[in-house]
């Protein structure tokens, strides 16, 4: 969590995946403080696309802890601006859509996810679990 | 109820899905509720996921619970699922996200995913979901799809 699908009726090319998912991270760490390792994207292909939309985003993100509604909205915002530029496509044709997921009802890494704003504590505790389970970095 | 669940194409062997569906079954009526589970696994394609800036191998699995589940237990219940997921595919404990999601969120995630459709794009989107896991379920006996139609 974050998860982000990208939908979209032809394929974007192997490069222009990867450069978008970048982009997707960039974007909701750099906003959010959330580490890249909790980003996930993936990519949909063959769907036809509501009026005027080429590329269709829903992320699912975590609520709560220090994000206001202000956040998301940037979030939005920028998500669309920055995809639409890595996709090579008009910002009207990129429609972004977030929907809040309580942290507390996904467990990631084996653990439930932190609230967001207290990350680097989760992330510190993860690391010595997996030490003490005998599991290095994926 | 409903669980959906993501993995990467040829990552989890078919006989893998099976034990795994088993054992989510089994969790799921001892955690949560008898209520009938539908889980629908969803592969994409290689090189269409990224987790972490690469490209993924990672599996991601969503399950519906009754709205307002009481912490401790939902926690309990992912945590089981996660441990079980690992012991059968010896995936890393990194490469596992489990979800558990009151059924009206989770109703407004699958809406979600369906707006962003045009009506013809919902029509065929269903129609392929439904013709591949019948096609699967006659044929594997679990119901597998695909995100790339």
């Amino acid at each position: 969590m974050p998860l982000y699908t990208l939908a979209s009726k032809k394929p974007f090319a192997e490069q222009t995946r990867f450069d978008i998912a970048q982009v997707i991270t960039d974007v909701h760490c750099g906003l959010t403080g959330a580490p890249t390792e909790f980003v996930n994207v993936v990519f949909m292909t063959g769907y036809s696309m509501r009026r005027g939309t080429i590329l269709g985003v829903n992320g699912n993100v975590r609520t709560g802890g220090d994000r206001t509604a202000g956040l998301y909205e940037q979030l939005n915002q920028q998500m669309r601006q920055r995809i639409a530029e890595a996709a090579k496509l008009d910002l009207s044709k990129v429609l972004v859509t977030l929907i809040g997921i309580e942290p507390h009802w996904v467990v990631e890494g084996g653990m439930v996810l932190p609230p967001p704003g207290e990350e680097a504590g989760w992330l510190e505790r993860k690391n010595a679990v997996h030490a003490a389970m005998g599991v290095g970095t994926a | 109820m409903r669980s959906l669940i993501t993995i990467q194409e040829g990552q989890i062997s078919l006989e893998q899905i099976k034990a795994l569906e088993e054992v989510l079954r089994k969790l799921y009526a001892e955690h949560i509720c008898d209520d009938k589970l539908t889980i629908i696994w969803n592969i994409a394609a290689k090189q269409h996921t990224i987790t972490d800036r690469k490209w993924s191998r990672s599996s991601t699995v969503t399950m519906e619970v009754p709205d307002g589940l009481e912490t401790q237990k939902r926690e309990a219940f992912m945590l089981e699922v996660e441990k079980s997921w690992r012991a059968v595919t010896g995936q890393h404990p990194d490469q596992v996200a489990v979800g558990a999601f009151d059924q009206s969120r989770y109703t407004d995630i699958l809406k979600g995913n369906l707006t962003r459709f045009s009506t013809w794009g919902r029509i065929s989107y269903l129609a392929k979901l439904f013709t591949r896991i019948f096609i699967s379920k006659a044929r594997y006996g679990v119901l597998i799809t695909r995100f790339n139609q």
